[in-house]
C-alpha cells in the first residue's frame, strides 16, 4: 500500500485528504514502491560543483531577513540514489535519480516562509530568499551572527563507500536471494528482491551561525514474497539496511533476509483465521518496536506538544507507562537508519528520554518549536527535501531492554497471541488511538503455541497499552522503516526487546 | 523558459545515439502555492517551481530509468550514458516496449486550466484559509485548535516525448482547501480533517462548508468507546468509502492479476458486487481531478465502465503489462512524478450514485455502525482481506448513538461487494477517487 504519492499535478501531492491527525510507519516495502524508493552511493560529487561560498551564504540569509524576521536559513542538498529490482527471476530495472536544490527558509514570530529552487545561479537564489522573505512584515530586526562550521561526532562510519562497488555484485546479491527465496519451499510464486544506495550531500547555514555540512549515505536491501497453497495466499517480507557501507552485506544476511519473508509467506498458509477481543499479546524485538513509535512516538513530537493536539501534551512529569518501560529516541547510534550527524536544521542530534521507568520525561523538538515553547532544540528537525520544511521527527525510537525471560513469556500466557512479524501501523495522536497491521502470528493456549492465524490487527490507546505492559525482556534490536507524517517520508528504525501486553484488543475477522 | 517539447526530443535521440534502441522522455515543468494557517498565524507560506525529466530507454529488451532535477548539458549526457550502461546489466525482456500504436488525440477541450489562479492575489488566498480556520471556531465551542487550514494550487506542464516519433505535451492547474480540527470536551480529544481537491478555484466549495465538515466529524467521534465483538450491518460514510474503490482499483491492476497477486484474478465477466455497484474509470471527464489526454506513456486515455451492474468488465493495463497479458493498453500507465516509471493505476475512479439519501441508509439499520473514520488498516487485495480500525457512530433502530473507537471492522473483500446493500445518492466529485455512502449487509466488528 503506497504510503506516499507524489504528484506534479498537485492535487494529490499532499495527501491533504488525511481524515485526522494520522500519521503512520510503514516497515516493508512492496514491490509497487520498491523502485520509487531509492537510496545510493554514487561517485561523490565534488563539493565545489553546487557548493555556495560562505559569503554567498551570508548574502542569501540577509536577502531573506531584509524585510524582518527572526530567524533564516539556507539549505542545499544533493541527492544521487540508485535502485534496482529483481523479479520473476529476472533483473527487471536500474534504476539512478539525481535530486539536487536550495530551501530558503524565514521564521517571524510564529510564521514561516519558504521558497525552493532547483536553479543555483544566484540570481535565482536571490529571487528564491526575496520569496521567503515575504512572509515578515517588520523592520529588519535580526543580524545574521558570522557563520561557524558545526563539529560534530562522526556517528556514520563507513569503511568501502557503495559507489566503490560495481553492479555486478549487487545484482549477484540479489540473485541469491532469489536462489534462497525459490528453494525455501515449492509454494513459494513470487520472489521480490530490491537493493537501493542513496548518497546525500547536505549543506546548510543559518541567521544563528550555524555551518553545517555533511554526507549521508543510505541503503537498504529488500524481499518480498508471496506462497499460495490452492485458494490461499499470503505474503512476507524483510529488509536490512542503514547508513553502510559494502562491508554491511555478507551471506549469511542475505539468507537471513530470505528466508525470513518465505517462513513468514509459507508459515501463513496455514493460517486459520484469527479471533477477536482482548487477550494477552507477545510483541517480537526489532519490528515490534512499531508498538512504540504508533503508541507514543508520534504523540511526543514538539508541534503536536506545543499546539496541544497531542493526547501525551499534559503529561510532562506524570506516569504514561507500565515502570518496566523506559523509551529514548536516539539520533546519534552508529550507522543506523534513523541516525544522522546533525538533523536538517544543524542541530546536533542527541539521545532523548521519552519516558524513563513509566514516567513522561521528555518531548522530541525542532527550531521552531522548540523556540515557542521556551526548551532547545532536541535535534529532531528533519525534512524529507530541499522541497520541505522541517518537522519534528523520529530518528531511531528504543525500549530499554528489561530483566524478564522471553521463555516465560509464552509459557505464563493463558490465552493470547504471539505476534512474530508487523507490517506497520498508524495513529491518530490526538485521540492516542493506533492500529498496528500483523502479518504474522500464533494463538497461545495454555502456555503453547497452537496454531497460526492471519488478518489479525492490534487497536488501542497508546498510554493504555503502555500501562499494561508486564514483562521485558532484555534482547533489544531494531527494524528499518519510513515514517510519514504530513506528507513527508523519512527514513527511521524502531527497536524493542521482546515484551507482553497483558491485554490488548486483537481484530479479526472471526467472531 | 526554453522549449521543452525540443529539449525533451533532444534527449531521446541523445540516448538513441549511445546505443538505445527506444526511449522515451517525460519533462514536468511547473510551480506551487502551499498555504497553511494554523491559530491564526501562517504555519508555512510555500512558494516554488521545480522542473525534472525522467529518460526511460529500453536496449534491445533490457530496461533501465533514470531522472534528474539537472537539466543543464552536462547533467543530462551523464544521465543518459548511465542509463545505457545500467541497461546492460538488466535482464532482456520481450515486453519492455513503447505503446506499438498511437490514436491522434482528439481536440476536445478537458478544461484543465484555471488562468485566473494566478492572478488571485496571494493575500486573497491566504484569507481563505484563515477564515476557514476562524468558521470551524465559530461553529461550535468545542472545536479549540487546528492542526492547519490549508489552502494550496499548483500549475504544471507535461512533455513527453519518445523514439517513435510521439511528442505531445498537456498543461494542468489544481488548487485544494482543506482543514484538520480538533475538538476537546469533557477530557477527550478527536481531530478530523476534510479536503477537496479541484482543477478550478470556482468549483472549490465554500471553505465555511469545509470548516463545518470537518468539525461535524470530529464533534460526532469525540469520547468513542469499544463495543462488544459482533457482526453486523456496517455504513461507509461518503467521506471515507472511497477505500473499497481502492480495494477493486488494486485488485484491477493488470500485472498483479497476471501474476495471481489479486483477489480479483480470473473474475473477469464474474459477478463481484451487488447489482447496485456500478465503477467508472474516466480519463476525459472536464475538470477531472485526474483527468490528462494521455497517460504517462503517451496512450490515450478513455471512460470505461470498470464494474457494471456488480459485473467486473475489465482490469487496468500499461503497454507492459498489457504485452505480457496479450492484451492492449487501457490508457491507465500512471507516473506519479517525473522521478517514476509507469505504473498502473485508475483515472477518475467512481462509483455511481445511488437512489437512497444517506438518512435513509441509517434509517434501514436496527443495530449497527455508522464508520467515519479509519486509523490504520484497510484492504489486502493478495489475500482479498479488509481489516481496519476505525472511528464511528453506533446506529440503533434507525437512530444514531454513541461514538464508537478502539475496534476493528473485518470481512472478506469479495464478501463485502457483494454485500453492498444500498448506494446513497451523496456522491460528490473531490478528488481522484469518489464514492457516496454505502450499506454493506455484514461485517465482523472486534471490539472486547
Amino acid at each position: 500500500m503506497r504510503l506516499f504519492e507524489e504528484s506534479a499535478q498537485g492535487l494529490t501531492r499532499r495527501e491533504f485528504m488525511s481524515k485526522s491527525a494520522k500519521t503512520g510507519l510503514l516497515i516493508y516495502s512492496a514491490p509497487a514502491i520498491a523502485g520509487a524508493f531509492s537510496s545510493g552511493c554514487s561517485q561523490k560529487t565534488p563539493v565545489n560543483e553546487f557548493d555556495l561560498s560562505q559569503e554567498n551564504l551570508m548574502k542569501l540569509i540577509k536577502t531573506a531577513l531584509s524585510r524582518g524576521g527572526d530567524f533564516a536559513e539556507v539549505y542545499v542538498e544533493h541527492r544521487e540514489t540508485t535502485s534496482m529490482s529483481l523479479s520473476e527471476d529476472k533483473i527487471k530495472s536500474l534504476n539512478y535519480s539525481i535530486s539536487q536544490g536550495v530551501g530558503i527558509r524565514v521564521i517571524s514570530g510564529e510564521e514561516t516562509g519558504y521558497a525552493y529552487t532547483d536553479d543555483f545561479s544566484m540570481d535565482e537564489l536571490q529571487k528564491t530568499a526575496e520569496t521567503a522573505s515575504a512572509i515578515a512584515h517588520g523592520k529588519v530586526k535580526v543580524a545574521s551572527a558570522d557563520l561557524t562550521k558545526l563539529v560534530y561526532p562522526e556517528n556514520i562510519n563507513v569503511i568501502t563507500s557503495l559507489n566503490t562497488i560495481d553492479e555486478k555484485k549487487k545484482i549477484q546479491m540479489m540473485k541469491q536471494a532469489n536462489e534462497y527465496c525459490r528453494s525455501y519451499s515449492n509454494y513459494i510464486k513470487d520472489v521480490y528482491v530490491n537493493y537501493s544506495e542513496e548518497f546525500k550531500n547536505v549543506f546548510l547555514a543559518n541567521s544563528n551561525g550555524v555551518y553545517f555540512t555533511d554526507e549521508q549515505p543510505l541503503t537498504r536491501f529488500s524481499t518480498y514474497v508471496n506462497a499460495i497453497k490452492g485458494d490461499v495466499r499470503q505474503s512476507g517480507s524483510d529488509s536490512i539496511g542503514g547508513r553502510e557501507g559494502w562491508e554491511m552485506y555478507n551471506p549469511e544476511k542475505i539468507e537471513k533476509v530470505a528466508s525470513k519473508a518465505s517462513k513468514t509467506a509459507v508459515g501463513m498458509l496455514d493460517s486459520k483465521e484469527c479471533p477477536s477481543g482482548e487477550m494477552a499479546v507477545i510483541m517480537p524485538n526489532g519490528w515490534g518496536g512499531v508498538l512504540l513509535h504508533e503508541a507514543i512516538g508520534h504523540g511526543f513530537e514538539g508541534d503536536f506538544i506545543r499546539k496541544g493536539t497531542s493526547v501525551f501534551s499534559d503529561k510532562l512529569g506524570k506516569r504514561v507507562a507500565d515502570p518496566k518501560v523506559t523509551v529514548v529516541d536516539d539520533g546519534t547510534i552508529k550507522n543506523k537508519r534513523g541516525t544522522l550527524n546533525a538533523d536538517d536544521e544543524g542541530t546536533l542530534t542527541q539521545k532523548t528520554v521519552l519516558i524513563e521507568n513509566g514516567i513522561c520525561r521528555g518531548f522530541m523538538y525542532d527550531l521552531f518549536n522548540s523556540k515557542l515553547s521556551n526548551v532547545k532544540s532536541t535535534g529532531n528537525g528533519r525534512r524529507q527535501s530541499f522541497r520541505h520544511t522541517p518537522l519534528p521527527r523520529m530518528t531511531n525510537t528504543i525500549m530499554q531492554g528489561g530483566t524478564d525471560s522471553i521463555d516465560d513469556m509464552v509459557s505464563n500466557t493463558k490465552y493470547g497471541l504471539n505476534v512474530k512479524q508487523l507490517s506497520g501501523g498508524s495513529v491518530d495522536i490526538t485521540s492516542g488511538n493506533f492500529v498496528f497491521n500483523v502479518t504474522e502470528a500464533y494463538m497461545v493456549e495454555n502456555g503453547k503455541e497452537t496454531y497460526p492465524v492471519r488478518g489479525a490487527s492490534l487497536i488501542g490507546k497508546g498510554s493504555d497499552v503502555l500501562e499494561k505492559i508486564d514483562l521485558v525482556g532484555g534482547d533489544v534490536d531494531t527494524g528499518d522503516g519510513s515514517c510519514g507524517k504530513d506528507g513527508q517520508s523519512v527514513p527511521v528504525t524502531v527497536g524493542q526487546p521482546e515484551l507482553r501486553i497483558s491485554k490488548c484488543t486483537v481484530g479479526g475477522t472471526k467472531t | 523558459m526554453e522549449d521543452f517539447n525540443k529539449f525533451a526530443g533532444s534527449i531521446v535521440d541523445k540516448a538513441i545515439k549511445a546505443g538505445a534502441t527506444s526511449a522515451e522522455a517525460y519533462i514536468n515543468d511547473g510551480n506551487e502555492l502551499d498555504i497553511e494557517i494554523s491559530m491564526g498565524k501562517i504555519q508555512k507560506l510555500l512558494r516554488s517551481g521545480s522542473k525534472g525529466v525522467g529518460l526511460r530507454i529500453f536496449k534491445n529488451g533490457r530496461r533501465a530509468f533514470v531522472s534528474s532535477s539537472d537539466l543543464s548539458e552536462k547533467a543530462v549526457n551523464s544521465l543518459v550514458h548511465k542509463a545505457v550502461i545500467f541497461a546492460d546489466e538488466a535482464t532482456p525482456e520481450e515486453y519492455n516496449t513503447l505503446p506499438p500504436e498511437y490514436t491522434k488525440a482528439p481536440v476536445e477541450d478537458l478544461e484543465l486550466i484555471d488562468n485566473s489562479i494566478e492572478s488571485i492575489p496571494l493575500d486573497r488566498k491566504i484569507s481563505i484559509a484563515k477564515e476557514m480556520e476562524q468558521a470551524a471556531f465559530d461553529f461550535d465551542k468545542r472545536i479549540t485548535k487546528t492542526r492547519a487550514s490549508s489552502y494550496g494550487d499548483s500549475r504544471y506542464t507535461t512533455y513527453l516525448t519518445n523514439s517513435d516519433g510521439l511528442a505531445v505535451s498537456y498543461t494542468s492547474t489544481s488548487c485544494y482547501l482543506g482543514i484538520s480540527v480538533t475538538a476537546e470536551d469533557k477530557g477527550h480529544k478527536q481531530s478530523n480533517g476534510y479536503g477537496v481537491g479541484k482543477r478550478f478555484f470556482a468549483d472549490l466549495p465554500e471553505n465555511k462548508w469545509i470548516a463545518e465538515e470537518a468539525s461535524k466529524g470530529a464533534l460526532m467521534t469525540i469520547g468513542g468507546d469499544k463495543v462488544k465483538t459482533q457482526k453486523v450491518p456496517v455504513v461507509f460514510d461518503r467521506t471515507l468509502s472511497t477505500i473499497l474503490l481502492g480495494a477493486i482499483a488494486g485488485g484491477i491492476n493488470g500485472e498483479r492479476v497476471f501474476r495471481d497477486q489479486s483477489f480479483l484474478k480470473g473474475k473477469l465477466n464474474e459477478k463481484i458486487a451487488s447489482d447496485l455497484v456500478t465503477v467508472i474509470d474516466d480519463g476525459r471527464m472536464k475538470r477531472g481531478a485526474r483527468s490528462r489526454p494521455f497517460d504517462g506513456e503517451g496512450v490515450l486515455t478513455n471512460s470505461k465502465p470498470v464494474v457494471e451492474n456488480g459485473i467486473l468488465k475489465t482490469y487496468l493495463y500499461n503497454t507492459y503489462s498489457a504485452n505480457k497479458a496479450g492484451t492492449k493498453s487501457t490508457g491507465n500507465a500512471s507516473r506519479g512524478s517525473y522521478t517514476g516509471t509507469p505504473g498502473i493505476g485508475p483515472l477518475n475512479f467512481y462509483m455511481q450514485k445511488g437512489n437512497t439519501s444517506k438518512e435513509n441508509i441509517i434509517k434501514s439499520v436496527k443495530n449497527g455502525l455508522l464508520i467515519l473514520d479509519f486509523v490504520g488498516g484497510g484492504p489486502n487485495t493478495l489475500t482479498g482481506d479488509f481489516s481496519a480500525g476505525i472511528a464511528g457512530v453506533w446506529i440503533k433502530n434507525g437512530k444514531l448513538g454513541q461514538p464508537v473507537a478502539k475496534v476493528t471492522v473485518a470481512g472478506k473483500l469479495l464478501d463485502m461487494l457483494t454485500g453492498i446493500e444500498a448506494v446513497g445518492d451523496d456522491l460528490l466529485f473531490e478528488g481522484g477517487t469518489n464514492c457516496p455512502t454505502i450499506k454493506i449487509k455484514e461485517m465482523t466488528v472486534s471490539g472486547t
